[in-house]
């Protein structure tokens, strides 16, 4: 099997410096790309499909719900990880219901190890 | 505790807990005992939701939670949450489970022992009062606009509903129709009956008129002025209202109020002017008013018991055309 | 004094945690689905504050405010205009209240409502930087031009002014979040940034 590659969508760079970091650390074989937005995610998983895509919630443009959802449309195998801090219910039956996982930000050593699980399960 | 702060604390009109590090009881005053309905009688040295367990999941031990974590201070308002401590006002409350409105204050507290206070505010009283001033604002609020004689709006209504409509007309582009309705010979009628009578018949000619009118459309009629009534139509043109307007003079017409006073018409009729306001015509407001006003002039040129239409493209009055 | 795109960037990131977990206390009130979105930090001189927050919207707004203390002192504020905060607490008391009917019951509201919101980027801050903070209570009050003026008057001060999106009951409403402090104040803030970001590995 080839080495899995993540892409992290952020609009934060401190928040992709941060998960990238944890990723080397816990991962040193995967593969990392970036991107800010949800279009850009979008474009990029055009060009280089991604096995799994860390997604925040919150930004400019479509949210990151939204570009999971693109994604999944053209792309059924990749995993992909909703990152938010906004962990109510109805959000949390939503993202289930599309078939994404979700993980609680704050970026923390933690946090990064569930998204990791939640790709080799 | 000090002697002189336990003595203050247990004198205060209010309800005040301390709590530890830990979330345990470390004092609770004199008015907060007095209005539970059941005193533990172990309690200091108890975590708080175990003394409250109804506080588990709720604001009030978030809020707590934050003030231990974070030093935080918060407030939790009646308007937002249901009584959750079990207080009461009285002990007749506690027989029906009627909890006292509480205004909860949970400071955070930089002291040896105590890291979290809660002070507890009987605002029953207060909530009460201010639903009393509601009903009664409104009760007064629709009084103002109200004819005390029919009951239907009265020119203060119909003057500020007359600009929120024309305002309404040119946001959505669409014609406002403007019905002033006369009794006709009514100064006749008084003289002949009496005002007392008089008052009688301009009730049953605003309940005839209601009949006569949709749904919608029975808030928009007011009483203009001692013997007019007036009816605003948004997003009805200019033969619609005409429609309405021959409606209208039918019924009153129909409901055979006797009318001794003048032998030419046994019963009571009325006369009606129509105007119609376009958006895309530049009108000013008052424009509505006075042609409708000019189209009810002629009505009664026109022997009355008639509707007439003011067409505001030809500046002219007239009957619409029949159709079909 | 400026932010660095990086610091600019973390405060950002704090400021999103602090809204996202405000959103979820806030829909826990409301039973309803709410969405908090903070984007950019920018820092401003307290004197343009009347031209970097907005124009005429927020010529009469509602404000909810609580000073806290610690490595560095601070006053919090949330600004909605008076039109949108009437949405909001009609939106949380479920009413449908006109300007001239809000009376302290609705006040009171719009501050529990502020509270949570301030309170949750406070704990965000001093969860994430690693600092103590003592918080007091929220003070709501209906403000005008004059009392940005006022805030003003204390030349050595500075903001950073966040704008804030609420989405509540599919109605968007656009708030300000300030947090006003002095020069030393602020000082001290980018300093602990700064040791947030050296602890997890970035300069």
């Amino acid at each position: 099997m080839s080495k899995p590659s993540l892409l992290i969508v952020d609009d934060s760079r401190m928040s992709r410096l941060m998960i990238s970091k944890f990723i080397s650390e816990l991962r040193p074989d995967w593969e990392i790309q970036e991107a800010a937005s949800g279009d850009e995610a979008v474009d990029k998983v055009d060009q280089e499909i991604p096995a799994l895509i860390s997604m925040d919630m919150n930004m400019p443009g479509i949210t990151g719900l939204e570009a999971a959802s693109l994604i999944q449309a053209k792309h059924p195998d990749i995993k992909i990880v909703i990152c938010t801090a906004n962990v109510q219910g109805a959000m949390r039956d939503s993202t289930a219901r599309a078939g994404f996982s979700f993980v609680e930000k704050p970026i923390t050593h933690d946090s990064v190890s569930r998204i990791i699980s939640f790709f080799e399960e | 505790m000090q002697a002189v702060e336990s003595f203050l604390l247990e004198s205060m009109q209010v309800g005040v807990l301390l709590l530890d590090a830990e979330r345990r009881l470390k004092f609770w005053n004199r008015w907060f005992r007095s209005h539970l309905a059941n005193v533990p009688e172990f309690a200091y040295g108890e975590y708080v939701e175990d003394i409250f367990p109804e506080i588990c999941n709720s604001r009030l031990y978030a809020a707590i939670d934050q003030a231990e974590k974070f030093n935080l201070s918060s407030m939790l308002t009646p308007g937002l949450n249901k009584p959750v401590l079990p207080l009461f006002q009285k002990p007749a409350d506690r027989k029906i489970n009627r909890r006292m409105q509480q205004l909860i204050h949970v400071i955070a507290l930089r002291h040896e022992h105590y890291k979290c206070m809660l002070q507890i505010q009987d605002v029953t009283a207060t909530i009460k009062r201010e639903q009393r001033l509601k009903v009664q604002s409104s009760q007064l609020l629709d009084a103002a606009n109200r004819d005390a004689l029919t009951g239907v709006g009265n020119r203060r209504r119909f003057d500020s509903a007359l600009q929120e409509l024309v305002y309404q007309s040119r946001q959505k582009n669409t014609p406002l129709s403007l019905l002033i309705i006369d009794v006709d010979h009514f100064k006749s009628y008084n003289d002949f009956y009496g005002h007392p009578k008089g008052d009688e018949c301009l009730k049953q000619i605003a309940q005839a008129l209601q009949l006569g009118l949709r749904q919608d459309s029975i808030d928009s009629l007011c009483r203009y002025g001692g013997e007019e009534f007036a009816i605003l139509l948004p997003d009805v043109d200019r033969e619609t209202a005409f429609n309405v307007a021959e409606r209208l003079r039918i019924q009153i017409e129909g409901s055979r109020l006797e009318n001794r006073a003048l032998a030419k018409s046994p019963y009571i009729t009325v006369s009606i002017g129509v105007s119609t306001l376009h958006p895309d015509s530049p009108q000013p407001v008052q424009a509505l008013v006075t042609t409708a006003d000019l189209a009810l002039y002629q009505a009664k040129e026109a022997g009355r018991n008639c509707c007439m239409s003011y067409d505001m493209q030809s500046a002219k009055t007239s009957y619409v055309p029949e159709h079909g | 004094m400026i932010l660095s795109d990086l610091q600019k960037d973390a405060l950002g990131e704090l400021f999103n945690i602090g809204v996202g977990r405000a959103a979820s206390s806030l829909s826990q009130i409301v039973r309803d689905e709410v969405s908090l979105s903070a984007p950019q930090v920018t820092l401003a001189k307290t004197e343009d504050l009347t031209s970097t927050l907005l124009g005429a919207e927020f010529s009469e707004f509602s404000m909810v405010s609580l000073d806290f203390s610690g490595p560095f002192d601070a006053k919090a504020m949330l600004l909605f205009p008076e039109r949108n905060a009437l949405t909001i607490i009609n939106s949380m008391l479920d009413a449908e209240l006109t300007p001239e009917e809000m009376s302290e019951f609705e006040q009171e509201a719009m501050c529990e409502v502020g509270n949570v919101i301030l309170n949750a980027c406070i704990s965000a801050l001093a969860d994430m930087l690693d600092i103590e903070f003592l918080g007091g209570l929220p003070e709501h009050h209906f403000g005008d031009h004059q009392t940005i003026a006022a805030m003003s008057a204390d030349q050595e001060s500075v903001v950073l002014l966040l704008q804030i999106d609420l989405l509540i009951s599919q109605k968007l409403i656009e708030g300000r979040f300030v947090f006003l402090l002095s020069i030393d104040s602020l000082q001290t803030l980018l300093e602990c940034v700064d040791g947030f970001l050296a602890s997890q590995g970035m300069v």
